[in-house]
């Protein structure tokens, strides 16, 4: 299903910097996001990523397809540093979370943490608040991994 | 009682609730969230990255071509992580 999208891919930290923010405008007020939550979320990349445990943070909100796991590990391979990334993958359509970490991502965050991380943002998720629920599940993913 | 009077006593308090709600509003809309569970879902997807370069083919364009499904990739070894439903 997601094949083919045009999926806008915004930096946190340093990307966006070459580029002017009208061409960043455009394409991410197209997401389910405001400008506001946008904000909180780039916030929550960049400190997840400079505090979380030398890993490499990202999150996806859109459709998987079936298998949805096998389209979120799809996904996290096509990172540049697989083994040291974590994704969030969430498709608000099937209602769906993934989380998926790399062979060295795990060993900092292990899968019962994420499992925990899981159903917080489920939570969150449940009540409506989609961008709440993925900053506060970068927020104890980065936690968990600067704590090992 | 004539017409004055109740227009002093109903009127003007009736006046003030009106411009104290049209204050808060009109000038600042609640903000309310594109999401809402449950309702049908038809935005573009979007892939946040926290540094450059950290998906391959990002490099000098604001807009990626997601090839999930079908592209070429090579599968970096065994996987964690969770996952859930809501």
């Amino acid at each position: 299903m997601a094949s083919g999208n045009q999926v806008a891919v915004a930096g946190g930290i340093v990307e966006g910097v070459d580029r002017s923010p009208e061409h960043m405008r455009q394409p991410m007020l197209e997401g389910p996001f405001d400008v506001k939550e946008l904000l909180h979320l780039d916030e929550a990349l960049s400190v997840a990523e400079r505090d979380g445990g030398g890993l490499h943070y990202s999150v996806y909100v859109g459709p998987l397809y079936d298998p949805v796991r096998g389209a979120a590990e799809a996904l996290h391979d096509k990172l540049a540093d697989p083994d040291r990334s974590v994704l969030v993958a969430v498709s608000p359509e099937q209602r769906q979370l993934e989380i998926v970490t790399g062979r060295i991502a795990q060993e900092k965050i292990p899968d019962r943490s994420a499992a925990l991380v899981v159903f917080s943002m489920e939570a969150a998720f449940g009540a409506g608040q989609l961008a709440g629920g993925i900053i506060t599940g970068l927020r104890m993913l980065a936690e968990t991994a600067q704590g090992r | 009682m004539n017409f004055q009077d109740w227009l002093i006593l109903f009127g003007a308090p009736i006046l003030v609730v009106v411009a104290v709600f049209a204050l808060i509003f009109l000038r600042h809309p609640r903000p309310q969230s594109r999401y809402r569970a449950g309702r049908p879902y038809d935005f573009k997807p979007v892939w946040f990255v926290a540094r450059n370069g950290a998906v391959p083919g990002d490099s000098g364009s604001h807009a990626a071509e997601l090839e999930a499904a079908h592209g070429e990739t090579v599968a970096s070894g065994p996987k964690g992580g969770s996952h859930g439903k809501w």
